[in-house]
């Protein structure tokens, strides 16, 4: 329907062309009401219409669809169905019955919007209604007071629209042309008024951030930015609104104290900032401000106050911002300079879509850009933003279009990232891939010529085969012109712990310095895969010991210090291979090493702690064994114990659950074992009658004192041979 | 088939009856000729139920229903709640609702689908109300009075506003109520419809100073009778009804 604005930049307009003939085009809205509702309604009133239905009314139900408190008509029942749940209806019902006239949907829905209704629900106290039809009457009358940005009845979208003699509608931002304060004037004079010697200043404070800039038409002539903790990471909330929220209860912690301090000097260090930049402040055009109220202070009060809260030329952005930084300063200054210039026979309405719907888009795109190519593309996204009112279809687009950006733009940037970590690498390995090889061809060249069997051309899918087989055929890799081939044989070797793969690769230079036979004699006589041993084979600084030592490969580890592998050289993280090594039997390769060739090495460097031997070893085993043999005895003892233990309570369980008569005889019996142990045989059996004598073994004993007998006679007998002697 | 009756010598029978499709409330009083007129005309088809709520006789402006259920207000008292699910039958959902405006009967007024309530009646009684009675709930004035269960009375058939009811207002209403609605008068020209009359889908109980062209407007509309003769009645007899119509 509409063409796509064109967008260009308010300081390169030039005025020969689109403005000419400028004149404003009034951008108040439309009421969407239509005016034919209402008469229609007007015309119900007719009494001719009220005497014909008199007479047919009776027994019909009417198909008249019309709201009375709402004067609105409804096109089906589900319409009128849902138009009396709304809230609009409850609130007009009840201006119905104190009299006044109906608000319109509109008009509701800003004072409910507005705040000044707090409550619609059924069931409200007496007094609230009162209060709530008084403002409502007052709001009636006067509409708009209670907001900003609304003249008379209309809200005032955020940008103006001007028609210059081509016919083409060009629509800026309002706050470039006029301060909000300002009284209504030319506003294409302004427009013409912005050249490519505008100065401009955009501060952005909030959350602690900073970000400051001053702008001579599109250039950058300062900018800073500050940055100071003083919202604590996920409560949010600056410290000094916190504590003026509760005074009572200002928090006491180091933190706090830590963010107030920080606010302190982030407002002084914005305050220094603004006073060294007085004179662009002076002549700036415009200054515009975006801080939460909360920081408004920092600039508008104080001592020495940088601007004047009356200042005609401080405007507010009149769009949704990120975080305060250079880079989003930037597009604040290209989203306000840019003119978006619509074809003659643009959809006006198009164009004068408020601006909530592009308020919305605005916030989505928040993709951080870097390259020059990024920005231009941030560009066209955000002046797609502005036109995201449009129409419906267009603004799907437009979704989708912001969607691919973002996918494009942090999809390149990590893998640009990425390519250039590569590229580095790349080039860091062929560096010293060629320095290599340098001194390869120089210690080659005079000794042997370099090896003519093998092709020069080597294309990549070879050299990967030859990966694959590097360790079957060694030769071949080691006979390529530039020795990548043989790095990474070697560095297969090193990681599978290849030992016959790795002596192959290692002796072959020996070879051809014929000395064929032993390698490991003089690893002072440098060759090429002897000269890559120390150096790093990988990205993390790798040398091959390392390799090998990660990979716990212990026969490669001892081959390769054999070989002449410095154990003290490090890697990116300066860890020398005795730490990188895995398990303790790889770090004793070390020691045993150190203890075989105690002078070789560095060993003090390679942090290799002490030499291992055979005899410290034996020793070692010996100590084990010892303590294998100690351990055991100490078990055994322990389950002795523990066995004793065991019968002990077991013995107190059984006793315990003896009765009292068991117990006695238990210990009597006892007694009388000890006594026949102490007398010999003489006395068979103790538990007799202390009268008669008879055996009192399996009976119960008729006891009194310490006596006991076999019956009560018996009893009655004793007591009377011996009460006489105890009364004398 | 409308009837004329009195609550010892009240003529506002609709404050002391409540009548449903499914069921009739009346009120507990000291004599029972009010009960057995009901008793003698509706017992053959549904139940008629001696009631009082929160100890008043004026059961039929604290209480509303339909056939699908009987809501009560929260002063009803467990005895008389009990009493009245002993009473009514199983398929009717009994509930009481906590709501200010707690004449139920005045705020809300209600056939079997619609309802029509008082436009500051709770949120949560509106669903509730929903919910058991199983209407669709509008809020509206009817001729500018908000107690719509005072001033109208509907069933199924058709429904009796307040006479000062404006032909749009009538309009309205009747697309909303989806049934068709006139203007009149109860009682010798009392305007508070409800109070003088209860009416079902094929029974209607009116004061008993009821003239016979107000009887005979209510049969019409309210489909009580052979419809041929008194549809003539109420269109042409209507304006010498409500003679002090706007």
């Amino acid at each position: 329907m509409t063409a796509c604005p064109e967008s260009r930049s308010v300081f390169d307009l030039s005025s020969a062309e689109e403005l000419s003939g400028l004149r404003e085009v009034n951008s108040d809205l439309k009421e969407p009401l239509s005016p034919e509702s209402a008469t229609e309604y007007v015309e119900d009133k007719s009494p001719e219409d009220d005497r014909q239905r008199d007479s047919s009314l009776v027994r019909e139900v009417s198909d008249k669809m019309v709201c009375s408190a709402c004067k609105c008509p409804f096109i089906n029942r589900e319409e009128q169905r849902e138009h009396y749940k709304l809230d609009w209806h409850r609130f007009n019902l009840r201006l119905k019955m104190t009299g006044l006239p109906p608000l319109t949907v509109e008009e509701f829905e800003r004072k409910t919007g507005a705040g000044d209704l707090s409550s619609i629900s059924g069931s409200e106290s007496d007094s609230e209604e009162g209060s709530d039809s008084d403002s409502a009457g007052t709001s009636g009358n006067a509409t708009g007071t209670d907001n900003e940005t609304s003249v008379g009845n209309h809200r005032l979208s955020s940008k103006v629209v001007f028609q210059n003699a081509a016919g083409e509608y060009l629509s800026v931002h309002r706050s470039i042309l006029q301060g909000k304060s300002a009284e209504e004037h030319n506003f294409g004079s302004s427009l013409k008024g912005i050249n490519k010697k505008t100065v401009w200043v955009i501060l952005m404070t909030g959350g602690g951030h900073f970000a400051g800039a001053v702008f001579e038409g599109k250039q950058v002539l300062q900018h800073k930015t500050f940055h100071r903790y003083t919202v604590r990471a996920k409560r949010g909330t600056a410290q000094g609104l916190r504590d003026s929220q509760n005074r009572s209860h200002a928090p006491k912690s180091a933190g706090a104290a830590l963010r107030r301090y920080n606010e302190a000097a982030l407002v002084k260090d914005i305050q220094d900032l603004l006073v060294t930049w007085a004179e662009h402040l002076k002549e700036a055009s415009a200054i515009f401000v975006r801080a939460p109220s909360y920081n408004k202070t920092i600039f508008f009060s104080g001592r020495g106050a940088a601007l004047d809260k009356k200042d005609p030329r401080i405007r507010t952005i009149p769009f949704a911002t990120r975080r305060a930084t250079f880079r989003e300063v930037q597009r604040v200054q290209v989203l306000l300079s840019t003119v978006h210039v619509y074809r003659k026979d643009a959809d006006l309405s198009a164009i004068f879509s408020p601006p909530k719907k592009a308020w919305k888009k605005s916030v989505k795109p928040t993709a951080e850009t870097n390259t020059d190519k990024e920005i231009a593309e941030e560009k066209a996204e955000s002046s797609g933003e502005d036109e995201g009112g449009d129409i419906r279809l267009e603004m799907v687009e437009l979704t989708l279009g912001t969607l691919d950006l973002r996918e494009s733009e942090v999809y390149p940037s990590r893998q640009k990232r990425k390519r250039r970590r590569r590229k580095k690498e790349a080039k860091m390995t062929t560096e010293e891939l060629d320095q290599a090889e340098e001194e390869h061809q120089e210690e080659q060249l005079p000794e042997a010529p370099p090896a003519e069997d093998s092709p020069p051309e080597m294309d990549s899918k070879n050299r990967r085969k030859r990966k694959a087989h590097s360790q079957k055929t060694p030769d071949e890799a080691v006979d390529e012109p530039c020795d990548y081939g043989l790095r990474d044989a070697l560095f297969t070797a090193c990681k599978v712990g290849d030992v016959d793969a790795l002596t192959e690769l290692l002796r072959i230079p020996e070879e051809r310095t014929a000395s064929p036979e032993q390698p490991e004699k003089n690893p002072l006589e440098m060759s090429s895969p002897i000269s890559l041993l120390n150096k790093a084979i990988d990205s993390s600084g790798f040398t091959l010991l390392h390799v090998a030592t990660a990979a716990a490969q212990k026969a490669a580890v001892k081959l390769l210090l054999d070989a002449g592998a410095d154990p003290a050289s490090r890697d990116n993280k300066g860890r020398p291979p005795y730490i990188v090594a895995p398990d303790k039997d790889t770090r004793n390769v070390f020691r045993k090493y150190m203890g075989e060739h105690p002078d070789k090495y560095d060993y003090s460097k390679a942090q290799v702690p002490g030499p291992l031997t055979a005899e410290i070893e034996s020793k070692k085993t010996e100590k084990k064994k010892a303590q294998k043999a100690q351990k055991k005895q100490r078990d055994k003892e322990l389950k002795d114990e523990k066995r004793k233990q065991e019968l002990e309570a077991e013995e107190k369980q059984r006793f315990a659950s003896l009765t009292d008569r068991e117990k006695r005889a238990l210990a009597a019996e006892r007694r009388l074992a000890e006594q026949v142990a102490a007398t010999g045989a003489s006395i068979s059996n103790v538990k007799r009658c202390w009268l008669c004598g008879e055996s009192l073994l399996g009976k119960i004993p008729f006891t009194y004192l310490e006596y006991s007998f076999c019956s009560p006679r018996c009893v009655q007998t004793h007591r009377k041979t011996n009460a006489p002697q105890s009364k004398t | 088939m409308a009837v004329r009756t009195s609550f010892e010598k009240n003529n506002e029978i609709g404050c002391f009856a409540k009548l449903t499709n499914t069921y009739c409330l009346v009120a507990i009083g000291g004599s029972e000729n009010f009960y057995s007129v009901f008793e003698s005309e509706l017992s053959e088809s549904i139940p008629v139920v001696h009631a009082s709520i929160a100890g008043l006789r004026i059961i039929g402006r604290m209480c509303v229903g339909n056939r699908h259920g009987l809501l009560l207000p929260n002063s009803t008292t467990d005895q008389e709640l009990q009493n009245i699910r002993n009473s009514l039958p199983d398929s009717v959902r009994i509930q009481r609702v906590e709501e200010r405006l707690s004449a139920l009967g005045n705020v809300i007024a209600c056939n079997d689908y619609v309802a029509l309530v008082h436009p500051d009646l709770d949120r949560e009684t509106e669903e509730i109300l929903a919910d058991s009675l199983k209407v669709e709930v509008f809020r509206q004035t009817v001729a500018e009075q908000v107690l719509v269960g005072s001033y109208c009375a509907f069933s199924n058939q058709g429904g009796l506003l307040h006479p000062k009811t404006s032909i749009e207002d009538q309009d309205e209403l009747s697309s909303l109520l989806q049934v068709p609605l006139v203007a009149g008068t109860v009682n010798r020209g009392s305007e508070v419809i409800a109070a003088g009359m209860v009416v079902n889908d094929w029974c209607a109980f009116c004061g008993l100073d009821t003239t016979s062209t107000e009887l005979s407007v209510v049969e019409s509309v309210f489909r009580l009778s052979d419809a041929a003769h008194s549809s003539a009645i109420a269109t042409t007899m209507r304006d010498s009804l409500i003679d002090s119509m706007a």
